[in-house]
């Protein structure tokens, strides 16, 4: 009987969704009328007024919206294009030198920056037009850009690690620990990826000037100031200074007195800047509000209790669950938002990682490789999107196909990931 | 025979020692006792509500049948249940338990109306767990530490500590971080919430305790069949009490005996006679503010102080 | 957003982007004094040891109307996540009606939201509930909060009403079909 209506509420919900409501909207449509109706006006009323105050309260949550504004401020104050510089410089002499550059200076960003998608639309602002006169082939440009944006997310500070982290009620600094060596990878197998490919086609990525030790200097001085704001924050939140919720706190008033001491800060851009954290913080709580409303109708249906003892009587190895589970995530992850799939599983799939013994911070860290995994895969890849919103000269089929490589090689990543959790969990002693 | 069945919400982990020590038994023998006419149906770990200040309103809105309140999340509905967290009074968890169930039957506790009180539960007192030495109560001078609610915050402060308000979850990653030194807490809270492992340093000081209760609305208890509500009442309030406070003693002895034993890397300190009296003026001091900011509070801290020092309670409880 | 072609439909569209950024700034700037005092509060408990008394009860206050003040501006510039899948199958009428009943659902729940956390202030100021230690009460941030979902209701009755014309083919909406 629970079963029954879990299985009508789901389709309504993709109905709802298929039918051009928003995300947000269907999943609290969906959530708060099964819950009435399994358990009472009144009931599902004050639930969804106590699960929309705690998260509106939650103080670990409010670092979403300050990291999304120190990632706002950090992009307008010129802090990628220093980055991208100082890149260039020193390996932008090599083949494909322009792309190299633009994955370390996405590494670096993405340490100040929590979402994929500000990444990869700061640095397509930033570092397409360049590699466009250089003659460097778009798609594949563009498709590295898409790509290294995904590092905005898998590099601590991450919106997506806070929220399951706030979720599973785990520490957010344990997966922020944890992210560090699967970010070092993911970086190593992105630039290795690009090697060779363009190793195999030079012709889509020609060499770049080779700079002088001067120049390069010049560009190390230029970019100083922002390896400084970097080692405050990094240094403040791992070496005891702040928590992270304070580390939020302390960046994104840092970012805007950057942004303001470095002449980048007019009323406009700052009304601009707060415009843009503000819509991606009411559309964030949004989904988080819907999906804490499907859940506590998904929890009173009893499926997650079925769902769990059937996958154990299925008596598959624990490694199968785990893959089937990925496979389950790249499929959602293609063809729905990154943060609602993972919000909207969590109720079903956590019981059975815990069940399996599995680490529940090895698992964010998986989960969140895999949703990005979704970000740079047809048909719905929100990196690819922005970065065709930058250049659409090059072609949304062009940008699938350059980002092909990297979605092979983020594939390889996920799989390491799994089968060898201690990438994720050495650090964590 | 009909079954009527209760939704118990528990905001807290199903593998915790609570739950399994105390409740999931309590729900099986209330279960066994109601010879079939009573099923109760667990949800643990939040997934009714997961939030602790809202577990009162779950029930009084019929999100669920049972849960698991914080009173001090609602100072203004329970004022005089604020007694549990005044420091100096109490032994021990089952002997605070016990006190608290002793002043609501003696009607001296507000607040109630509409509820069917199943248990008050008062932790083990707190104790000062650090990373730095704590030996001594001049030791405490000048750190860092998390504690809760109004009078928490008092204590430290009148110990010479800096009071840090934070909440519980964040406590273990702010001490390895260093942002602050230890906490006021017991040791099974500490073990818990990973504090244990980096805060090795214990002053027994004796602080207040942890208060939580077990309610459900009076209108769903009263719409169950009678050989339900018989068995809810055999099985529950001072018994359910007692056996909480019981099982939280045991877990915070045991805690402490490995910690005291040679090589465990803990250093547990019972104050000294001077540190004693010392706190016990402190501990006076708090106390007498605690009374003097309601009407009636001396009545209630007069039958505390009764019943810790063995006192008997029935005079009171008959009026 | 493409401009409007008509100046008459262009002046409601820009005065709704104004309200919502309005409020959105003022949320922001309560956030953003928020960390503000965070700061302070780090800075005092790591050099003074004296750390600010009461920063999570200003936050209990203060993050409703942060994070409230965000949802018109959502709403007013569409920037909820949306599947757009049936757009390539369906015409342009059968979207345009796509589009009206879509509205209404998001009406109805943003009425509803606001509904059910207007009644949630009302209970907290009969209640008069308020944080822990410094006593703030609570009914007022989230009498604003439910405002805001109000004023996004608001908006979506106008968004609602410009998918209708179009769909009946009154205004000048039927003409972009590009
Ligand atoms: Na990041
Ligand atoms: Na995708």
């Amino acid at each position: 009987m629970g079963l029954e209506s879990f299985a009508i509420g789901l389709a309504v919900m993709f109905g709802l969704i298929y039918l051009q409501i928003p995300i947000a909207i269907a999943m609290l449509a969906t959530g708060f009328g099964g819950y009435a109706l399994l358990v009472g006006m009144t009931p599902a009323v004050s639930t969804l007024v106590s699960a929309i105050d705690a998260s509106v309260t939650s103080q670990s949550l409010a670092v979403v919206p300050l990291f999304l504004l120190m990632g706002s401020f950090a992009s307008i104050s010129g802090l990628a294009t220093d980055l991208y510089r100082l890149s260039e410089r020193m390996i932008g002499h090599r083949r494909g030198g322009l792309l190299h550059a633009t994955i370390a200076g996405c590494a670096v960003f993405g340490a100040i920056c929590g979402s994929s998608v500000a990444t990869a639309a700061t640095f397509g602002r930033v570092a397409m037009p360049e590699m466009a006169t250089r003659g460097y082939a778009l798609s594949l440009a563009g498709g590295t850009i898409a790509a290294a944006g995904t590092l905005g997310a898998l590099i601590p500070p991450s919106v997506i690690l806070v929220i399951y982290a706030i979720m599973t009620e785990s520490f957010i600094l344990d997966l922020f620990v944890a992210a560090v060596g699967p970010a070092v990878l993911a970086v190593a197998l992105q630039m290795l990826t690009l090697a060779i490919v363009t190793a195999r086609h030079p012709e889509l990525a020609p060499p770049g000037d080779r700079y002088s030790r001067a120049d390069r200097l010049e560009a190390l001085v230029g970019a100083a100031p922002t390896l400084v704001f970097l080692l405050v924050i990094i240094g403040g939140m791992y070496g005891g200074v702040f928590t992270v919720n304070e580390a939020a706190a302390v960046g994104a008033i840092l970012s805007i007195v950057f942004a303001l001491l470095r002449g980048r800060l007019t009323w406009a851009r700052f009304l601009d800047c707060l415009v843009e954290a503000g819509r991606n913080t009411g559309m964030i709580y949004l989904i988080i509000f819907g999906a804490e409303m499907m859940s506590y109708f998904v929890t009173v249906t009893g499926a997650p209790q079925t769902f769990t003892a059937f996958i154990e009587a299925t008596g598959w190895p624990p490694l199968m669950i785990v893959a089937a589970f990925v496979l389950m995530y790249v499929v959602l992850g293609s063809v729905f938002d990154t943060i609602a799939a993972m919000l909207i599983t969590l109720p079903f799939v956590l019981p059975v990682i815990e069940s399996l013994g599995y680490d529940v911070v090895w698992w964010g860290i998986v989960t969140v490789a895999v949703v990005e995994l979704g970000m740079i895969t047809p048909p719905i890849g929100m990196n690819i999107f922005v970065l065709n919103a930058v250049a659409p000269q090059a072609g949304l089929p062009a940008l699938f196909r350059g980002v092909l490589p990297f979605v092979l090689s983020d594939m390889v990543r996920i799989v390491l990931i799994v089968l060898f959790p201690v990438i994720s969990l050495a650090l964590l002693g | 025979q009909e079954t009527a069945e209760l939704r118990f919400g528990y905001w807290l982990s199903g593998k915790g020692h609570e739950w399994l020590n105390v409740f999931a038994p309590w729900a099986e023998r209330v279960e066994a006792a109601s010879g079939g006419a009573l099923k109760i149906i667990p949800f643990t770990g939040g997934t009714l509500g997961r939030d602790p200040a809202a577990q009162l309103k779950m029930v009084e809105d019929g999100v669920a049948d049972i849960t698991y309140p914080v009173p001090a999340y609602t100072p203004d509905r329970f004022p005089d249940n604020t007694v549990a967290e005044i420091p100096g009074l109490y032994a021990s968890s089952r002997a605070a338990s016990s006190t608290m169930w002793g002043l609501y039957e003696a009607g001296l506790l507000t607040g109630f109306d509409g509820l069917k009180v199943l248990g008050l539960f008062a932790s083990p007192p707190f104790s000062i767990s650090a990373t730095r030495p704590v030996t001594s109560l001049a030791d405490v001078q000048g750190q860092k530490l998390r504690t809760a609610g109004r009078y928490g915050i008092r204590v430290i402060e009148a110990m010479g500590g800096t009071a840090v308000a934070m909440s519980v979850s964040e406590s273990a990653e702010a001490l390895t971080r260093g942002v602050i030194d230890g906490v006021a807490s017991h040791p099974s809270l500490d073990e818990q919430t990973g504090v244990a492992e980096v805060a090795r340093n214990h002053f027994l000081a004796r602080l207040g305790t942890g208060h939580v209760m077990l309610v459900m609305r009076q209108s769903v208890f009263d719409a169950l069949p009678e050989a339900a509500q018989v068995a809810i009442d055999a099985e529950s309030g001072r018994a359910l009490s007692e056996a909480w406070g019981r099982a939280a003693d045991e877990k915070a002895e045991a805690l402490l005996a490995a910690w005291s034993a040679a090589g465990s890397g803990h250093v547990v300190t019972m104050p000294s006679d001077k540190d004693a009296a010392a706190l016990d003026q402190i501990f006076g001091r708090v106390q007498a503010e605690w009374a003097a900011e309601g009407a009636g509070r001396d009545r209630i801290l007069q039958a505390v102080r009764n019943r810790q020092a063995g006192r008997d309670d029935n005079d009171e409880a008959g009026k | 957003m493409s401009a409007s072609p008509s100046e008459t439909r262009a002046a409601p569209v820009g005065a709704r982007h104004q309200t919502a950024r309005l409020l959105l700034l003022v949320g922001l700037i309560g956030l953003i004094g928020l960390a503000g005092l965070t700061l302070v509060d780090v800075l005092g408990r790591w050099l003074l040891n004296t750390p600010l008394r009461g920063i999570g009860d200003i936050a209990e206050v203060a993050l409703p109307v942060a994070i409230g003040a965000s949802v018109p501006a959502v709403i007013v510039t569409r920037g909820n996540i949306t599947i757009r899948f049936l757009d390539r199958l369906l015409g342009a009428r059968a979207k345009q009606a796509l589009d009206v009943a879509a509205g209404v659902v998001v009406l109805i729940v943003l009425a509803g939201l606001a509904c059910a956390l207007g009644r949630h202030a009302l209970a907290l100021m009969w209640s008069g509930e308020s944080t822990w230690l410094l006593r703030l009460p609570q009914w007022p941030s989230w009498t604003a909060f439910a405002g805001f979902f109000l004023v996004a209701a608001l908006f979506q009755v106008v968004i609602l009403g410009d998918a209708l014309r179009k769909l009946t083919g009154r205004g000048e909406g039927a003409a972009d079909g590009a």
